[in-house]
């Protein structure tokens, strides 16, 4: 299950970190608890996974990072989402939401492919 | 300490990633306590969730690298521009003060940049010839003759041509040009310089034609047809660049020469105007003769063999030299020879002099950058609370310095911009003034990497010297007490005081260096001018004539024509007095010989005696004062008693007691049987031959007719404007013969005052440069006084309110002043005094360190050190206490 879960992942964590990072700046570790709670355990993610995906978006210019003291007085970096990010946010929620739907249609379907009649 | 550098240069990236990846851990370690969780089982069930913490943390590091790499660099220029725009804002609200530095900036900017593009232009440019660095200049040298880097005997050249191994090949070229008029078929008519070159000279310098061909060694000789070699530019001129002009027969002053090759545009030979080269045309038994060895006339160029070093090669020319002095004793005693490379030796007199000069705009140029620094550190003191403030508000002390900084470049940039601007005015100024003293100079400015490396230079340069205090003071830690200060006034603080009086003293110092150049120097051409040349040049036309052998074949046909020249200008109204000689004194000296007095023992002889050829009237023409005897006259004719005048110094050298009078000389040093002898006639005064600060030579004076001359000079004497004759001059003698060249017609004042031009050009250009020191050294002093009492206006409105005298005040203010120009005097005496060796060479009569001269430089700064401090200083004087203590 977990490596499954993963593989989805992959393509999909941006999307999750650029929508928790839409609520406003975060630090990694609030940015994982803050999916793993909206998702109730059900997208268990390998925590370490979500920093080189952090990365990574920073280096696209997707999100910045700063320096700041975190809650308890340690010195941790927070994560905003840029303008940019907010514009791809957007692009990949909406091209997520055809995709589910289109999975959505093909799930629902009624009929098997062997039923068109070929002409 | 290590790590906050380290942090400041640029993050660590590593260690940031351990510190986000542990700031995780223990998040998800302490909410696993928090829901119950032992700390050990916690910290265990953490690392578990997180997965390969080494793993993530070098992936992690890997992406921030290529990020870092790629954004390095835009990041800094990103900054920069915001610095920059924030500068420009700040200049924008403060116009005046740009508008002063950036000026100042651009006239010392441009100033420099014209200098050294002039520099470049003659010194730096290697010479368009093929390795030139294998190539030297030969010289001869005789401690008898007081020769040093002398023209070399044809005989001597040839020969160490033949012996000398480390030489691939040596030619020569005749060191004076010719004028002459060229004509011919598909020629346009028109004057041109000509100059004699053997006939490898070409091959030597590796220089190929972009037309037919350059001569052979073997053209040397005149079993060869004579042929011409044109510059691009003449053959454009004369023949509107056609190819076909190789091949045709041109003329020059009637002579027929067949047109060879056409050299390349960029080819230059420094010091010369020719526009064509003729092989010389030496005859092969003239080889053997001594004359061709008695007489030294020409340069020679020698290409050093392949791995042979200077040393070597001046070695075995010294060597041959010997030799030579053994198989020829009669004309080659005490004859050295030696040799310096071509480029030292065609520009490197040139290139001391521009050195100096760029030396002297350098110093001009720190303290251009020392005046707006001051100018800044007014500024920024007056800006210290925004600063404090900001330094209170977080703003990094580097990101002050770094933003001070960006103001300095920015003042850089623009003032080089406008720099280069005024370059190219300057250089055009610079090249009117320098004129023909320093052959080569570029009329445009030359650009190039090095004139762009030296513009990176300069402005860089400028940026770090003027922008450093302002910066430091930016960085300095005591803006602290600067909030509690509460003063609205902006007190200067000890620390900026101290920058600011530091800046001004060393503007003082620079100025007092240059002003110290000046004065020397325009002492020294001063000195010069007041050299009595031994003649009076006022109200004397001179123009320079050569009768050309083809149509002047005879010497009774070129004395008759020069005496029907001398009387038809006679004719011309105003004319006092008409004559030729054939070298003018003044320029250089003319070409010389041994000689001997009859009836004295055969070891006492002279050398180097200087021999002229003149007219009758010559001495009247020019008043040179005839102090015995008689001048030359109309009766010493072809025939007659060969006579001669001798200088005054060859009188007192050789005749000291005796009457010179009737005595006989003849023009060797053991003369034979067939020598002539010359009886002496009269004595004349000393003439300058050569620069005025050389010393006079010995000199005798034969008539023209019994010692032919084709080329000679023109000295016509009139009561009126000199310069009003030229065109009636010009057309006696165009109605004399049409096809004559009159050249070089000018006055003979200009000849004297062309004696004494590169000491000229330098003092003007160094008392402008003093001038524009003293200029900005006034407003630093100016500034600074003013600034230290607009800081301390509270403190004389308090003493002036408590009755202080007015006077006790000013002198209170002053002294500070005083103080500062004082150190800066001082600083700069002990530079005058270390520097002063760079001047020596330029010097004429005057020590670099003259005393009288340092004295008074230092009291003319003094003075207008207290007169611009004064200014202010009065006027605090005349504060109303009322008003400033009211003002807080």
């Amino acid at each position: 299950m977990a490596a499954r879960d993963l593989e989805l992942l992959r393509g999909t964590l941006d999307v999750l970190i650029l929508k928790t990072l839409s609520w406003g700046p975060a630090h990694g570790y609030a940015v994982a608890s803050w999916i793993e709670s909206v998702t109730g355990e059900a997208l268990r993610i390998e925590e370490g996974s979500l920093y080189p995906a952090l990365h990574r978006l920073e280096r696209r210019g997707w999100v910045e990072s700063e320096w700041g003291l975190s809650d308890n007085n340690r010195r941790a970096k927070y994560y905003e989402l840029t303008e940019e990010g907010r514009r791809a946010l957007q692009a990949e929620s909406n091209s997520w939401s055809r995709f589910a739907e289109a999975v959505g249609l093909v799930l629902a379907a009624r009929h098997g492919p062997h039923s068109v009649r070929p002409s | 300490m290590w790590r906050r550098i380290q942090r400041m240069l640029g993050p660590d990236l590593a260690e940031d990633a351990e510190d986000e990846l542990q700031h995780h851990i223990e998040q998800r370690t302490r909410e696993l306590i928090d829901r119950g969780m032992a700390p050990e089982a916690a910290r265990e069930e953490a690392l578990r969730r997180f997965g390969d913490v080494e793993r993530v943390r070098r992936e992690v590091v890997e992406i921030d690298r290529t990020v870092a790499r790629r954004r390095g660099l835009a990041a800094a220029m990103g900054e920069l521009w915001q610095d920059m725009r924030l500068s420009a804002r700040s200049m924008r609200r403060n116009r005046g003060f740009a508008v002063a530095a950036v000026l100042t900036l651009a006239l010392g900017i441009g100033a420099n940049l014209a200098v050294f593009s002039a520099l470049n232009s003659v010194m730096l440019r290697p010479l368009p010839f093929s390795d030139p660095d294998g190539l030297v200049m030969l010289w001869e040298e005789n401690p008898e003759r007081n020769w040093h880097m002398e023209t070399v005997a044809a005989s001597n050249m040839l020969d160490w041509r033949e012996r000398v191994a480390a030489f691939t090949d040596v030619a020569a070229y005749a060191s004076f040009d010719d004028r002459m008029a060229l004509t011919g078929e598909g020629a346009a008519p028109q004057i041109v310089t000509a100059t004699e070159i053997t006939g490898n000279f070409f091959s030597v310098l590796g220089v190929a034609p972009v037309a037919g061909r350059v001569f052979r060694f073997e053209e040397t000789w005149d079993d060869s047809e004579r042929g011409a070699v044109l510059s691009y530019d003449a053959w454009q001129r004369s023949y509107g660049g056609d190819p076909d002009a190789i091949g045709q027969s041109m003329r020059l002053d009637g002579d027929d020469f067949r047109v060879i090759g056409v050299l390349p545009p960029n080819f230059r030979y420094p010091g010369s105007a020719a526009d064509v080269w003729l092989n010389i045309g030496w005859s092969r038994e003239a080889y053997a003769d001594p004359s061709f060895r008695r007489a030294h006339w020409l340069r020679a160029v020698a290409r050093l063999a392949p791995g042979a070093t200077l040393e070597q090669a001046e070695a075995e020319l010294s060597a041959v030299a010997n030799q030579l002095e053994a198989e020829y004793p009669n004309t080659n005693r005490l004859m050295g020879a030696g040799l310096t490379p071509l480029q030292e030796f065609l520009v490197g007199d040139v290139s001391r002099m521009l050195v100096v000069v760029l030396a002297a705009v350098g110093l001009l140029l720190i303290l251009a950058c020392a005046n707006v620094g001051n100018l800044l550190l007014v500024k920024s003191l007056g800006r210290r609370r925004e600063m404090a403030v900001r330094t209170a508000l977080g703003a990094g002390r580097w990101r002050l310095v770094r933003q001070t900084f960006a103001e300095s470049l920015l003042l850089s940039a623009a003032g080089a911009a406008l720099g280069l601007l005024f370059a190219l005015g300057f250089t055009r100024t610079l090249g009117a003034m320098a004129g023909e003293t320093i052959p080569g100079i570029a009329a445009a400015l030359a650009f190039d990497g090095r004139f762009a490396a030296y513009l990176g230079l300069v402005t860089f340069g400028s940026t770090l010297v003027f922008g450093t205090i302002p910066a430091l003071v930016a960085s300095r830690p005591d803006f602290g007490d600067m909030l509690n200060e509460g003063g609205r006034s902006g007190g200067q603080g000890r620390g900026g005081r101290r920058a600011a009086g530091t800046l001004v003293a060393c503007e003082v110092a620079l100025a007092l260096l240059l002003v110290t150049g000046a004065a020397l120097l325009t002492q020294s051409f001063l000195q010069l001018q007041r050299v009595d040349p031994g003649f009076d040049p006022e109200g004397v036309l001179t123009a320079t004539i050569s009768l050309p052998q083809a149509r002047y074949e005879t010497d009774e046909q070129v004395v008759a024509a020069y005496d029907e020249l001398r009387s038809r200008a006679e004719g011309l109204p105003g004319v006092q007095r008409v004559a030729a000689v054939r070298q003018l004194p003044m320029t250089s000296p003319s070409w010389s010989s041994d000689f001997s007095v009859e009836g004295r023992p055969p070891d006492e002889y002279g050398v180097e005696v200087l021999h002229r050829e003149v007219t009758p009237g010559y001495f009247d023409a020019l008043r040179v004062p005839l102090l015995r005897g008689r001048a030359i006259t109309d009766a010493d004719r072809a025939g007659a008693t060969p006579v001669v005048v001798i200088n005054e110094a060859l009188a007192d050298l050789h005749f000291r007691d005796a009457d010179p009078i009737g005595a006989r000389i003849a023009f060797s040093r053991a003369p034979d049987d067939d020598a002539t002898w010359w009886t002496v006639v009269g004595v004349v005064g000393n003439e300058r031959q050569g620069s005025p600060a050389e010393p006079v030579r010995t000199e005798i004076f034969a008539p023209v007719a019994q010692d032919v001359s084709r080329g000679m000079n023109l000295v016509i004497r009139t009561a009126a404007d000199p310069s009003a004759l030229i065109a009636p001059l010009r057309q006696v003698v165009q109605d004399f013969d049409a096809e004559l060249v009159l050249d070089n017609v000018r006055t003979m004042a200009d000849v004297r005052n062309a004696a004494t031009a590169r000491e000229e050009f330098l003092s003007l250009i160094f008392g402008f440069f003093a001038a524009v020191a003293i200029a900005l050294s006034v407003v630093g002093v100016y500034g600074v006084m003013a600034q230290s009492i607009r800081a301390r206006q509270k403190e004389i409105g308090i003493r002036l309110a408590l009755g202080a005298a007015r006077l006790r005040v000013v002198t209170l203010l002053a002294r500070y002043s005083l103080g500062v120009v004082l150190a800066g005097i001082a600083a700069g005496l002990v530079a005058v005094v270390v520097s002063a060796e760079v001047l020596a060479a330029l010097l004429y009569d005057i020590a670099p360190r003259d005393p009288v001269t340092l004295a008074s430089t230092a009291l003319l700064l003094l003075l207008v050190g207290l007169a611009s401090a004064a200014v202010p200083a009065l006027r605090a004087g005349r504060t109303d206490p009322a008003v400033v203590l009211r003002e807080d």
